[in-house]
């Protein structure tokens, strides 16, 4: 297996250095971008008077041309933007860089609409989103600031665990079912502030894409989506800088070139310390410590005109003590906290030929370390519980999307995955063991290719094809069990031998046929499988929630997607209307026994259930993109079950019958209403409503001397109430004159206006005498409802950006 | 003119947001929902190596007259088997309860598993429990923490002693352990009747009195009277990390700080099988880590009884067998300055002139139960010695 993939490699190497170059004349490379967001531009027109030739911008918005000495006149043209012309004199290897102006009397989406016009309804691609820092942006957020994650729960089919939630779900998958990548580095724990806030720097975000259906075949490892964040490219003459200031969080970023159209750097960080907010809050907080920060970098090296090499750094820290989460078990200790980093690296070069196909290298790295510390009662010794996860990963991929009849890429992927599952370190102390539970080291090798054709003018079929293989590799302790699931001992695993192996193939497919001009049906199919895996029994995990690869116990989980569609764009009125119905169905799909502990377990398989899930759904869109008033609303219906196969009866979940998963919620309306009446104010209003997600309720109760005991016998057999809330957002703009260098706005921010309270989840307690007597009445337990917001929060943040 | 407006307006929103944008978590009380199933069956059964702890109880859920409880199943036949003797011990029912003879004991390393058949015939049995091995305390020690409880309901801190414990964890083989504690402080009346008063063994209402100027009234105990409470949340502790080594400061009790009385606290150590231990883990889960953002979600609570008409059937419930050891703390909690936690009512006796029934009336008696008795006997009297007992009031009568 590993010979075809590395000679599948050498063919895509071969294929793109071989590409043949033409005679002496020099290359014209033209890197075209946003001149606001950074965003490169695809599909840009470059028309060349004297030639009259040009072509359009590949998916990096480069355009390289192949011309003789001389001096030549450039026409760059983009509906949305400023029309640019250029005149060039061409001596040698040429390199530009232009940054196009939205056209000020058109507001901000018109230019999106203009790009992604019919795209929507022309791409064979099912179930994706393009959110860029602009449209994001608009979209009211919690403190002020906008935030990824948040946002992108507006969209159909995404979902969370509630207010507080470390992650989305997304058709009804778990949080770590959705490959969460950012500049192509996978992020394992995406929030600050367990689940407030999401960990990418915003000021430094281009865009995020997200795919949920046929998932282009270059993406593998997870099977319900991809979440793909995309760093803005420094593409800057000058110095400039934009930041804000918040209650929360304040943010800062900077691009400035470092040597001339050679070197460019963009930075951008931000610091959250909370800790002087919470003891104002609720007494329950008062012991609650919560600091976090962030920070990206992104070097971009331009060393020729057909090459582009950037290299980013991604870095995010957190540290708190919360009361509302429960202590660890078993560590005497006086206090619980938790410390965990995320260091990504991404190393990327880009090399455009001069037919303007390219071939992308990618080495990338990813470690996250999350901790926790456990100060000792009457001691200065901390004992410290540490584990990790190191990601290393090589990609290459070669791209030729210029033939207009078949487009296509072809590449090659290897993943390592270096877990350490947990360590006990009892510092200077000598009050417990030190434990250690190994390593888990997993190869993951992939080839895929994939083909966009134009079978006629109506119909256009999207091919692909992924080969995945994963290896459990030792050094590894494999436990042995009987046929009754007792441990009978165990098998250790020399190091770089193979422990048990995966291999799969992955189609993906995705069919257009287009009625009319502005109307196409679509469908899809994709496989997709998952080799690692987030273990936890909580309603979202902690950053401190175990990580697993798979092994002989724990079973890949694997998926098949079928998705439907209809796709409408009216264009007089700037509509687009889009209905999918998808149906997924899943299979090893990780849920917890009752009674699992994760914590620094030795036999994590004995304590998890791999159940067969579904998943179905009909998502209905209408997104008007244009004029003063703009927005969206979009509709979901979803179901998501789960059922186990368990042969005990103590293992079975729901008595092996279909049940809820936490996931399921039936019903889901999103809104967003723009109103941009002029230059200076922006006003957008935020709705969501959503079935509450599913609970658990006791079957019944009895007592153990003094303490009553909640009687569960099926899980998720109730729901809480349903979740909406309506948000604001306000935008004032100060500068009147667009060439000022520095500008302010002020953001003023209401979420949740009306006040609701969204319960996160509702639990019993010990009725303590008459406490609540009134509400209680005659249960022998009380019951407590348990919101992450109390009511309206209302946030002023200042933004400025100087130029 | 416009943009000065603007500035002002900004102003105003900043001085709101300081006012109100504040992240915060809030807890509500809310009616409890119960997907409520009558007649679920559940055993809760221990033997240990101590006299006197050995129990069962036979419970079955029902809901009648709008209540939502489990009752106590009379006319079982409940018998532990050793299972290496075949040795059968006969419990018998005594206030709600199946007890052995407060003599009996287990000895560590005997198998021992346990019958209940309930009066339809139905019969249960549990796994083989072999008792561990006793562990003792080394140290018990107090400390009284003024936040030691958060209470959802007051949405303040409950103040009380925390108890906590050393031992050496044998190094030879694993151990588990669940703790109990039962406390005794003498009872500072023994009836309180509000907006009523006590006549005739219960508390008559006087809701429609016109003339009632006090919500309650309470009655001194007929004799010394003693108050007996529990642990009201589950303390489990595995040597998972600590195998072999001093264990220190483990807590184990929280007593909250309800009344100035002084208070006897005798602390139970279980040393439990890892089963049993997963079994009260679940159940800790359940009630005490159930509150938080990261609480473990509800899970069926599997025990080890096999109904043996249905097997297939999940029988709930939990048959353990354990070596006890306690270890006694006394409280002296007269001596603390800080104000009580809860709702405690001072004494307020009837006195000549109230608009109440006559004859007026001023003991009741201490009715013995698991929560009262006046027959604590002398080893325990004697902690309290040199502390005020409050004399029996024997020798009055309710009529003045």
């Amino acid at each position: 297996m590993n010979r075809i993939q590395h000679l599948f490699l050498m063919c895509v190497l071969c294929l793109g250095v071989g590409t043949p170059v033409f005679g002496q004349d020099f290359a014209l490379s033209v890197s075209v971008f946003d001149a606001e967001t950074k965003e490169p531009l695809s599909g840009v027109t470059v028309y060349i008077t004297e030639c009259e030739c040009g072509g359009i911008t590949n998916p990096s918005g480069i355009f390289v041309k192949r011309l003789d000495t001389g001096t030549y006149e450039l026409t760059f043209d983009y509906l949305g933007y400023a029309t640019q012309t250029l005149r060039v004199e061409l001596k040698g290897n040429e390199s530009l860089k232009i940054g196009m102006e939205v056209t000020q009397e058109q507001l901000s989406e018109v230019v999106l609409t203009a790009k992604k016009r019919n795209q929507n309804v022309e791409s064979p691609q099912m179930g994706v989103f393009e959110l860029s820092s602009r449209e994001l942006a608009k979209m009211p957020a919690a403190l002020g600031e906008f935030d990824v994650l948040r946002s992108i729960t507006m969209m159909a089919g995404v979902n969370n665990a509630g207010d507080i939630s470390n992650g989305v779900s997304i058709r009804g998958g778990s949080l770590d079912q959705n490959l969460m990548l950012l500049e192509s580095a996978p992020v394992f724990n995406p929030t600050h502030l367990f689940g407030l806030f999401s960990v990418f720097t915003p000021e430094v975000i281009s865009g995020v894409d997200i795919y949920r259906a046929n998932i282009p075949a270059k993406y593998g490892g997870r099977i319900a989506s991809v979440v793909d964040v995309k760093i803005n490219n420094p593409y800057t003459d000058s110095f400039q800088f934009e930041g804000g200031i918040g209650l929360i969080s304040s943010r800062l970023s900077l691009t400035t070139p470092i040597i001339k159209d050679k070197l460019m750097l963009l930075a951008g960080g931000r610091v959250g310390f909370s800790d002087l907010l919470f003891p104002l809050l609720v007494p329950r907080l008062k012991n609650t410590r919560a600091n976090f920060s962030d920070h990206t970098i992104k070097l971009l090296y331009l060393p020729s005109a057909e090459d582009q090499i950037t290299y980013t750094n991604f870095y995010s820290k957190d540290f708190y003590q919360l009361d509302l989460i429960s202590s660890i078990e078993n560590i005497v200790s006086s206090a619980n906290q938790y410390d965990f980093s995320t260091m990504n690296h991404t190393l990327k070069w880009l090399h455009t030929f001069e037919n303007n196909t390219n071939l992308t290298t990618k080495l990338v790295s990813s470690d996250y370390q999350p901790k926790n510390l456990f100060p000792e009662v009457d001691s200065d010794n901390v004992i410290r519980y540490e584990s990790s996860i190191q990601y290393l990963s090589g990609q290459i991929e070669y791209l030729n999307n210029q033939t207009g009849e078949v487009d296509y890429y072809l590449g090659a992927q290897f993943n390592r995955y270096h877990i350490e599952p947990g360590k006990l370190d009892p510092g200077v102390g000598n009050s417990i063991n030190p434990v250690n539970l190994g390593q888990e080291l997993g190869d993951e090798w992939s080839v895929y290719g994939s083909a966009d054709v134009s079978i006629s003018p109506k119909l256009t079929l999207s091919t692909g094809f992924r080969l995945s293989q994963f290896n459990l590799v030792g050094p590894y302790e494999e436990a042995r069990y009987d046929a009754d699931q007792n441990y009978e001992g165990s098998i250790q695993y020399q190091s770089g031998e193979r422990v048990v192996s995966y291999t799969y193939p992955e189609p993906r497919l995705g069919l257009n046929w287009m009625v009319g001009e502005r109307a196409s049906f679509k469908a899809s199919y994709a496989r997709m499988y998952q080799y690692i895996q987030n273990i936890y029994n909580t309603n979202t995990p902690l950053p401190t929630s175990r990580w697993k690869i798979s092994d002989r116990y724990v079973k890949p989980q694997q998926n098949d997607t079928y998705g439907f569609g209809f796709y409408k764009d009216f264009d007089r009125q700037g509509l687009e209307l889009s209905a999918e119905t998808y149906y997924r169905n899943t299979t090893n799909n990780l849920t917890y026994k009752p009674g699992a502990d994760f914590f620094l377990s030795r036999s994590i398989e004995t304590e998890v259930v791999q159940a067969d899930g579904r998943s179905y759904g009909f998502e209905f869109g209408l997104h008007k993109n244009s004029g003063r008033f703009n927005g969206f609303v979009n509709y979901t219906w979803a179901r998501s079950l789960l059922q186990t196969n368990e042969v005990n009866p103590d293992d079975r979940i729901n008595n092996n019958a279909w049940y809820a998963s936490d996931f399921d919620r039936p019903h889901t309306l999103n809104a967003t209403l723009n109103f941009e009446g002029d230059l200076y104010n922006k006003i957008s209003f935020n709705f969501v409503g959503q079935t509450g997600r599913p609970y658990t309720i006791a079957n019944g109760v009895y007592k153990q001397q003094n303490v009553t005991i909640p009687i569960y016998l099926n899980r998720n057999n109730a729901r809480l109430p349903t979740y909406h809330r309506l948000d604001f957002s306000w935008t004032i703009a100060y500068s009147k004159d667009p060439k000022r260098r520095f500008k302010g706005d002020w953001v003023f921010t209401i979420y949740n206006i009306y006040g609701r309270k969204n319960p996160f989840n509702i639990y019993y307690a010990q009725r303590n005498g008459g406490v609540d007597g009134s509400v209680f009445l005659s249960s022998p337990l009380g019951s407590y409802e348990l919101t992450a917001l109390r009511g309206t929060l209302v946030s002023l943040s200042y933004n400025f950006r100087f130029k | 003119m416009f943009l000065k407006r603007r500035w002002a307006l900004s102003r105003a929103i900043l001085a709101l947001t300081g006012l109100f944008a504040l992240l915060n978590a809030c807890v509500e009380a809310v009616p409890p929902e119960f997907n409520f199933e009558d007649d679920l069956i559940i055993i809760d059964a221990l033997v240990s190596t101590a006299a006197g702890t050995s129990y069962a109880k036979v419970q079955q859920t029902s809901y009648e007259f709008g209540l939502y409880r489990s009752k106590h199943i009379s006319g079982c036949t409940v018998t532990l088997i050793n299972e290496d003797t075949q040795e059968r011990e006969q419990l018998f029912e005594s206030e709600g309860s199946y007890i052995v003879d407060p003599s009996f004991r287990v000895q560590s390393g005997s198998k021992w598993y346990i019958e209940v058949q309930l009066p339809n015939g139905q019969t249960f049995r549990s796994t083989t429990e072999t008792a561990p091995e006793e562990v003792s305390i080394t140290n018990i020690k107090e400390n009284f923490n003024p936040e030691m409880l958060y209470d959802e309901g007051t949405e303040s801190y409950t103040s009380g002693h925390e108890i906590r414990i050393n031992f050496d964890d044998p190094e030879s083989h694993r151990n588990f352990f669940f703790y109990q504690y039962r406390a005794y402080e003498q009872e500072v009346y023994c009836m309180l009747c509000e907006y009523g008063v006590y006549r005739n063994g219960e508390c008559l209402s006087q809701i429609n009195n016109p003339a009632l100027t006090k919500e309650y009234y309470t009655y001194l105990c007929d004799v010394p009277c003693w108050k007996i409470s529990y642990n009201q949340d589950i303390n489990i502790f595995s040597d998972e990390f600590t195998n072999g080594k001093s264990v220190e400061n483990l807590l184990v009790a929280k007593v909250p700080f309800t009344s100035k009385q002084d208070i006897l606290v005798e602390v139970l150590q279980l040393n439990i099988s890892q089963d049993a231990y997963k079994h009260y883990r679940t159940i800790k889960d359940l009630v005490d880590n159930n509150s938080g953002f990261n609480a473990p979600l509800p899970a069926a609570l599997i025990g080890n009884f096999t109904d043996l008409s249905n097997p297939d059937q999940i029988a709930l419930g939990r048959f353990t067998a354990a070596a006890a050891v306690t270890e006694t703390i006394f409280i002296r909690r007269s001596l603390r300055d800080e104000p009580l936690s809860g709702d405690f009512k001072s004494p307020q006796p009837e006195i000549l002139g109230d608009p109440v029934p006559q004859p007026l009336t001023y003991i009741a008696p201490c009715i013995e139960s698991i929560y009262r008795t006046s027959d604590l006997d002398a080893k325990r009297l004697r902690y309290f010695k040199g502390t005020a007992i409050l004399e029996g009031s024997t020798n009055l009568t309710n009529t003045p």
